[in-house]
């Protein structure tokens, strides 16, 4: 499976964008989760929230199963990572939050909060893949293609669209790799237990202060040089693109 | 830098990056607040760092696409409340840096404090105020009110120095790069 690419090889582009669209319309409206819900709160004897879970994790599955089948098992493995990543992050870093500022649960209980951070999780997993999914769908390279048919302004402003896309496919696939990478090369960078003196020496519980601090401005600064280092060619060959495209149309 | 002059691509590149970058600080940062069903996070950083190098329209765009990328992802209901808050935090930031010389920092610094005020100022009205009011119609947005609106008010306030500190952090470093060399 890991070749096959269903949703990219449908044409034209904007019945593509359609189908996306229409997958995902759940996650932007919230239709027709909320009638789902109501149907099986009828059906079984479960709480409104336990219902609105279940919904969910359905849906869930459905876009898993769409990646794997749109591009293949290990994208879906690769995407499934960054998505626990960021779900993980966000559920306990807000656990740990709210015990230290419990006023931000804003008098809510605690089975509340439960259901809140739950939802959220599960949202997190569902959209992140989906959203991977819908920027790799589309080619670039295949828009600049199409803007070289197009003439006037239309097509100089196409070209800055172009860029700009190729510009954020690049900037995100090379981030969420960087994960991948330095999970094997420098754990030391993103696992609090592989940093240095770890529980052998006296102050290993208060190194891990620094560790924070060493470890964010490392991923501060890779992310923003992997993210600005492919640029200068990227424009270069824009402005040259843009360049011939502009002498063939002065042609008589 | 920021001074008026032409769009080019290298502009677009650099705005694309930008984006992308905020985009991805807001998600990989965010500590959830139950009481407005919102959340804390760093990606502010990109936003002042937009406005103090691009100017008003580059930190309008940065603040009104990138962070509105994030919050679509978990956190859709917010998508309007941060496109209007943090494209107004990017505007204002580079219309008040714009008539800065050099490498000043002075008016850069009231520039970025300015914007972190919006970001308080804004998702408070927003959250008080419009989303109240859109719940009557639309209940999706009846999700918060002036309590929880109030309890926001010191995440938002953290959020708002995080991202002026280290957007000018990052406008040092950065303001010297150019794509064309």
């Amino acid at each position: 499976m890991t070749n096959s690419k269903q949703i990219i090889e449908i044409k034209p582009w904007w019945l593509r964008l359609i189908i996306l669209l229409s997958i995902g319309i759940p996650v932007l409206t919230g239709w027709p989760v909320n009638i789902a819900t109501e149907s099986i709160k009828e059906i079984l004897p479960v709480t409104p929230e336990m219902a609105n879970i279940f919904v969910w994790m359905v849906y869930a599955c459905f876009i898993w199963l769409v990646v794997f089948l749109s591009a293949g098992e290990k994208k879906l493995l690769e995407y499934l990572a960054i998505a626990f990543m960021l779900g993980l992050t966000t559920s306990i870093s807000g656990a740990i939050m709210r015990k230290v500022f419990p006023f931000i649960a804003g008098g809510l209980s605690g089975d509340e909060v439960s259901f809140k951070m739950v939802k959220l999780f599960i949202i997190i997993i569902t959209v992140v893949p989906y959203s991977i999914l819908v920027m790799n769908s589309f080619s670039a390279r295949n828009l600049i293609e199409n803007l070289t048919k197009m003439k006037g302004k239309f097509k100089t402003i196409g070209l800055h669209f172009a860029l700009a896309f190729r510009v954020v496919q690049h900037v995100g696939e090379v981030i969420f790799n960087l994960l991948e990478i330095w999970s094997e090369e420098h754990p030391e960078k993103l696992f609090p237990r592989h940093r240095r003196g770890w529980s052998e020496e006296w102050y290993s519980g208060v190194n891990v202060f620094p560790w924070v601090w060493e470890a964010v401005s490392a991923w501060i600064f890779a992310c923003i040089i992997l993210a600005f280092e492919p640029i200068p060619a990227m424009v270069d060959e824009v402005e040259k693109i843009n360049k011939v495209l502009s002498q063939n149309e002065r042609k008589p | 830098m920021p001074e008026r002059k032409k769009w080019t691509f290298a502009t677009t590149g650099i705005v694309a990056a930008l984006i992308a970058l905020s985009a991805i600080a807001t998600m990989v940062i965010r500590i959830p607040i139950p009481a407005t069903t919102g959340y804390f996070n760093i990606g502010d950083v990109f936003v002042v760092l937009a406005g103090l190098w691009l100017g008003p329209l580059g930190g309008m765009l940065v603040g009104g696409i990138g962070p509105t990328i994030a919050d679509a992802i978990g956190f859709p209901i917010f998508i309007p409340a941060t496109m209007v808050t943090k494209g107004l935090e990017g505007l204002v930031v580079g219309m008040i840096a714009m008539g800065a010389t050099g490498t000043s920092i002075k008016r850069r610094t009231v520039a970025a404090v300015a914007g972190g005020l919006i970001v308080v100022v804004g998702y408070f009205v927003f959250e008080a105020y419009i989303y109240p009011w859109f719940g009557k119609y639309i209940p999706t947005f009846a999700i918060t009110d002036i309590g929880a609106a109030i309890i926001e008010i010191i995440p938002n306030a953290i959020q708002g120095v995080v991202g002026a500190v280290g957007g000018l952090a990052l406008w040092k470093v950065m303001s010297g790069y150019n794509p064309k060399k």
